[in-house]
């Protein structure tokens, strides 16, 4: 196992796409097999280290940078394993957690499967999409991670290494699971009390159901309860076609009838995805894409599996709804081969390397939200943003996955004072959406940036249950602290 | 004006490449199927030209290949070509440049074409000949590779890349040949609209047979995946330690530091 301590060497690990600045190490640790993963946490409190994960530096709320700890860096437990077909159109797929995930979905593709999790980073650890329960467009017809994970080996913060397979163990009547390891001896904790909201996507804090399986509890905690080191996948049939399209609409009225139309599946369309770009969001895609319709006030990318029977009944489908809810069919963009899906996902992607691009040519940071409320309030969180930030006067841009009502809003201050106000709303926009029954983060997680809102929506009493099962599990805390659960709650 | 594009279907370039049982060119097992990039930015080349000339321009779309190469055509005519024209050859994957271009020459010869455009190359094959031989062959005009075109009273000007980033300006007359590369424009998406009436639009369907195909000239054998390196080393140990191990490895493994050479 390497360890690298040259400064050039580990500059990498300090930092991820969260902007969150000063993170120091000693040192960074390469193992390079989940026994010595579980060897450097079994030691940890000997040789007086605590450790941060790191993925692969493509979080966005500085999860994986230390303030002061080690870091285990994952990239060499890399393996992918064979595509093992398990009958009832249901194959698995062994993989390390330092995966790429972009590889994983190649290996299943291959093999004539099809791996659904689709965040929009390909290059992240598939270890890491586990730990932050992700999502992405298809998470619409597929549901999160959570749903496409069949087992998990885990190295716990003692040093045990836990096998976990779904359907094993489960909480009993009381919320209550009882661990016996050969390291840590019987550990004993309950699930937090609180309530989950009912968003189709939720990533923030500890899961939490009556009677739940163990590894949904793995499954989201960030890290915080142990170390994915391997997992085995669901892969489901790869779908013999697939139609993507970008409807343009002239007033976000219709734009959004659209929406829940097309999730009403009304006229037989079935969407996978189903994703909104504001008229704010394509003035900055008009910059590279300048056949953009002109007089647009806003897109829903789709996308629908289909059969190659199918597929003409599945397109008239679509193009009747279109132009029942008045977009212009002739100007939409539409793709039903490999090629012209990744030109679309292509131009999905351009939006925040834009966004970016203007950023650092200003003095501020953005003020971006990862909030969702439950489906069919989709149009709800929309309007919030939009007449928030119109009311502001804030420069500003609202996209994403409106079909789960999951909606980035990115605020682009101009100015500091702008950025102080653009702060101020956040905490609004928490406080309404937590009020709605929303929540505070549906796919970025809380990592480091967000842990002081997620006091907000469980409470101090609620992270002291998240606090209790942490330390059922870490008790000398060694593993991620500071991810999560803020630290002066430990004290 | 009657333009003809020249189209083919290849694999997804993600996909997994095997060799055949015959071993001579990759096993189709497995692998999506699109048209191929190159001919995109052809097919668009000349859709733009019948839309800037208005009501008095046809394009035709043409490709070579197995049943499944209709999905290549129904693109094209989504994109705005007017007609499609399938030679239904399953064995085309497997034919050599010399017969694409004789299938080509031999449909296109008497049928009064000004401009044949296609892509540069394959994404597959890469010869990039079958533009070149197809010309010759009508003993037509042509230039390859062009990245700028302009059409104006019935002359036509192209651009192409020279070697070290220069680019040369060619004119030429009608009828001609012109191969396209990335860069002469973005493809665009077809519409929902488009796609839909290609789907039901008549494909003319043709023999291989019919349009002249001739022996090959060329044969690929010994088909194989790229070969990896073998794996690098990490040394480890103090600066006395590792140069010595360099020492072996390069006095052992290679040419570079061998015995009788200097020290």
């Amino acid at each position: 196992m390497n360890f690298k301590t040259e400064p050039a060497t580990i500059a990498a690990f300090l930092e991820d796409t969260s902007n969150l600045k000063n993170g120091w190490t000693p040192g960074v640790f390469f193992p390079e097999t989940p026994e010595e993963v579980a060897a450097l946490l079994r030691d940890a409190v000997a040789d007086g280290r605590r450790y941060t994960i790191a993925g692969n530096g493509t979080g966005t709320t500085g999860a994986r940078i230390p303030f002061g700890d080690h870091v285990i860096a994952m990239q060499k437990l890399d393996r992918i394993g064979e595509v093992e077909v398990a009958g009832d159109e249901r194959a698995l797929l062994r993989v390390q957690g330092g995966a790429l995930l972009q590889d994983v979905q190649a290996k299943a593709s291959a093999a004539g499967w099809f791996y659904p999790p689709d965040p929009t980073e390909k290059t992240c650890f598939i270890g890491s999409t586990i730990s932050n329960n992700s999502t992405g467009s298809r998470s619409l017809k597929y549901g999160p991670t959570r749903n496409h994970v069949q087992a998990l080996k885990i190295a716990l913060p003692q040093g045990d290494l836990l096998d976990i397979e779904r359907g094993e163990r489960f909480a009993d009547a009381d919320g209550r699971f009882t661990l016996d390891l050969p390291l840590a001896g019987r550990v004993t904790f309950r699930l937090p009390d609180y309530a989950m909201p009912t968003t189709s996507k939720h990533n923030a804090g500890y899961w939490s159901t009556p009677g739940m399986d163990l590894i949904d509890l793995c499954i989201g905690s960030e890290g915080t309860l142990g170390v994915i080191v391997e997992a085995t996948l669901l892969l489901h049939p790869a779908p013999e076609r697939v139609i993507a399209c970008i409807a343009w609409f002239r007033s976000e009225e219709e734009l959004l009838d659209f929406v829940g139309k097309a999730r009403a599946e009304s006229g037989g369309v079935s969407p996978r995805a189903l994703e909104l770009f504001d008229r704010r969001a394509l003035e900055f895609l008009r910059q590279r894409y300048p056949e953009i319709p002109a007089k647009t006030s806003g897109a829903i990318y789709f996308e629908e599996e289909s059969t190659a029977d199918g597929e003409d009944g599945c397109l008239e489908a679509w193009l009747d709804l279109m132009e029942r809810c008045g977009s212009p069919v002739e100007k939409s963009w539409a793709a039903l081969d490999s090629v012209g899906l990744q030109k679309l996902r292509d131009f999905r992607h351009k939006l925040p390397v834009l966004v970016n691009e203007w950023l650092s040519r200003q003095s501020e940071s953005k003020v971006s939200t990862d909030m969702a409320l439950p489906d069919e309030r989709f149009a709800d969180l929309f309007r919030l943003y939009r007449d928030a930030c119109d009311r502001e006067g804030f420069t500003y841009i609202i996209f994403g996955h409106i079909g789960n009502a999951h909606l980035h809003l990115n605020i682009l201050p101009r100015n500091h004072e702008e950025f102080v106000r653009a702060k101020a709303l956040y905490r609004k926009f928490v406080a309404e959406v937590l009020a709605m029954g929303g929540t505070l983060s549906a796919e970025h997680g809380i990592g480091k940036l967000k842990s002081e809102y997620l006091v907000q929506m469980y409470g101090r009493e609620g992270i002291m249950e998240m606090v209790r099962v942490k330390k059922a599990l870490d008790p000398y805390l060694v593993l991620n602290v500071g991810n999560m659960i803020p630290k002066e709650y430990y004290e | 004006m009657n333009i003809l594009v020249c189209i083919k279907q290849v694999p997804d370039m993600e996909g997994h490449f095997t060799p055949n049982a015959a071993g001579n060119w990759f096993d189709e097992t497995g692998l999506a199927w699109r048209m191929n990039e190159y001919d995109a930015v052809a097919v668009e080349e000349a859709v733009r030209l019948k839309e800037s000339l208005g009501g008095g321009a046809r394009v035709m779309a043409l490709s070579i290949g197995p049943a499944r190469a209709v999905e290549a055509i129904r693109k094209a005519l989504a994109m705005g070509c007017d007609d499609g024209v399938h030679i239904e050859d399953p064995e085309a994957l497997e034919r050599d440049p010399w017969q694409i271009a004789s299938m080509i020459a031999g449909f296109a010869a008497g049928r009064g074409f000004d401009l044949i455009f296609t892509g540069m190359q394959s994404e597959d094959r890469g010869s990039a000949q079958v533009g070149l031989l197809a010309a010759e062959r009508l003993g037509v005009a042509s230039v390859t590779g062009i990245t700028a075109f302009e059409w104006r009273d019935g002359s036509t000007t192209v651009e192409r890349e020279l070697e070290g980033g220069r680019r040369c300006r060619l004119r030429l007359k009608s009828p001609a040949l012109l191969t396209c590369q990335p860069g002469l424009n973005t493809p665009r998406y077809p519409t929902l609209p488009n796609i839909m009436k290609s789907k039901r639009a008549a494909l003319t369907v043709l023999s291989p047979d019919s349009v002249g195909l001739e022996s090959p000239k060329v044969s690929s054998e010994n088909f194989r995946p790229h070969e990896r390196n073998a794996e690098g080393v990490i040394l480890e140990g103090d600066a006395e330690t590792l140069a010595a191990r360099v020492c072996e490895i390069l006095e052992t493994r290679t040419a570079v530091h061998g015995k009788g050479g200097a020290r």
